[in-house]
């Protein structure tokens, strides 16, 4: 018995030298990289502050600590620039050899140096890096396939890319969502048409929503015909289309809105979107089934009043009937609605 | 002319500097709201270039006190600036902000609104 606990205590011991050491370890290297950044940095900003000024001399960098140091120097100026000084920052990235250093780090054994070679290729999007960008779509890592979608997505390329990308997009939404719809809306930027296979059926729903609201945000009307197909799907897809035909202002939608609108059977947010829309759009005819929501569930109501105010003099009529009525939420919130 | 950059980020400070340098201003520069004021007040520039959010003291803060002493009352201020809200925007321009530069910026066109600034204070 005394034996075991000598060993337990020995074993103790042992593990606490070997974690202090591991911290002392940890806070050395940290101290080290502090002090490294402090000597570097005000070199690299203002070499490169003068270099974007129009300066001829090319900021320099010898060893590795000093060449990291510009690197994160030039990747912080990179965030909050744009126009010509951020075009001739990124040149000078590429020039100095990062952009060729990350293209090689994607191909790294270590996951957290090729996470890192995708964060830098995504905030330089140099164009050399397509074939590199591509090759990554493949990595084990979701994060590294994400950034690189991303970054190929900006910069454009093959149909082949393309494709690759979508397959990325629906590979990794459970896994990594945000990285996701960092990918589709760039795609939906720098592609529009490329969104198609991510608003149709065939793609999982959550990136269908996201799809569907980058298809609506960025107004892309060649997209609208697919999004009326999505009102007769469930409750969610279809809440998320009526948003988006509302922001494209698709009056052929009108009608199949109406439908939704009016459709008891389905949720109230889906119906609340198809009336917002129908707002949106400016459609007169949908007054008489706006004006027949005000006495429907408040989210409904508070909709079809909102809506009602951007449909004119037919609108302003109903809310004038709403207020004076004898129904009190419809005519509290119509009433409301008219003050100026 | 002397110009006054207050702004946190060291990198984005001597970006906007070596610009207005290379222009031909005679630049200062703070690095937090506090240093930012006492350097306005001390130093009278001709044009602030301030950030919105910053240590210390607070972008709105600092053109609030310099819009209250009579010294730095008529200073022009561009403000730089990664918060763009309708209400930041609003705010600035009610305090009296010249112009409202939002970030990522252009420091050319940066450098354009500073000469319009300075234009309609000295013409």
């Amino acid at each position: 018995m005394k034996a075991v606990l000598e060993a337990a205590v020995t074993l103790l011991t042992v593990l606490v030298a070997v974690l202090m050491a591991v911290i002392i370890a940890i806070r050395i290297s940290i101290r080290r990289r502090y002090r490294l950044e402090r000597r570097y940095r005000p070199g690299a900003e203002l070499g490169i502050a003068e270099y974007l000024a129009g300066l001829p001399r090319v900021p320099e960098a010898g060893g590795r600590s000093e060449r990291a140091v510009l690197l994160a120097v030039a990747l912080e100026a990179l965030g909050d620039l744009r126009g010509s000084e951020r075009e001739r920052l990124a040149e000078l990235i590429e020039r100095l050899g990062y952009t060729a250093e990350a293209m090689a780090g994607l191909r790294a054994r270590r996951r957290a140096r090729r996470r890192q070679s995708a964060a830098i290729l995504a905030a330089v999007a140099p164009a050399s890096a397509t074939h590199a960008l591509t090759a990554a779509l493949d990595d084990t890592d979701p994060i590294v396939r994400t950034a690189c979608a991303r970054t190929l997505a900006e910069v454009g390329g093959a149909d082949a890319a393309t494709a690759a990308i979508i397959a990325v997009a629906k590979r990794d939404i459970r896994a990594v969502p945000g990285a996701v719809a960092a990918v589709v809306l760039a795609l939906g930027i720098a592609q529009p048409s490329a969104l198609a296979p991510l608003i149709g059926a065939d793609a999982p729903p959550e990136v269908r929503s996201i799809a569907i609201e980058v298809a609506g945000r960025l107004r892309l009307s060649e997209h609208a015909k697919l999004l009326r197909a999505c009102l007769r799907e469930q409750d969610e897809i279809a809440a998320g289309a009526a948003s988006g035909l509302g922001m494209i202002g698709d009056v052929r939608s009108v009608d199949a809105l109406m439908d939704l609108a009016g459709d008891d059977r389905r949720a109230l947010p889906a119906r609340a979107a198809a009336v917002a829309a129908l707002g949106s759009i400016g459609a007169a005819p949908a007054v008489p089934l706006l004006d027949s929501l005000l006495g429907a569930d408040w989210p409904l109501m508070a909709a079809a009043v909102r809506a009602l105010c951007r449909l004119g003099d037919p609108g302003t009529a109903a809310l004038r009937s709403a207020a004076a009525s004898s129904r009190p939420e419809a005519s509290a919130m119509a009433e409301a609605a008219l003050e100026p | 002319m002397k110009i006054l950059i207050a702004e946190d980020s060291p990198t984005v400070r001597r970006v906007v500097a070596a610009r207005l340098a290379a222009d031909g201003y005679a630049v200062i520069e703070a690095a937090d709201g506090e240093e930012a004021l006492a350097l306005a007040q001390s130093e009278q520039p001709d044009l602030l270039i301030l950030d919105k959010v910053m240590p210390k003291l607070d972008g709105f803060e600092v053109v609030r006190a310099l819009r209250e002493d009579p010294r730095t009352r008529a200073m022009p201020i561009v403000m730089l600036t990664d918060r763009t809200g309708e209400d930041d925007v609003l705010g600035g321009l009610q305090l009296g902000v010249e112009e409202y530069m939002p970030k990522p910026f252009s420091p050319h066109e940066l450098s354009a609104r500073v000469r319009r600034a300075l234009g309609r204070v000295s013409p």
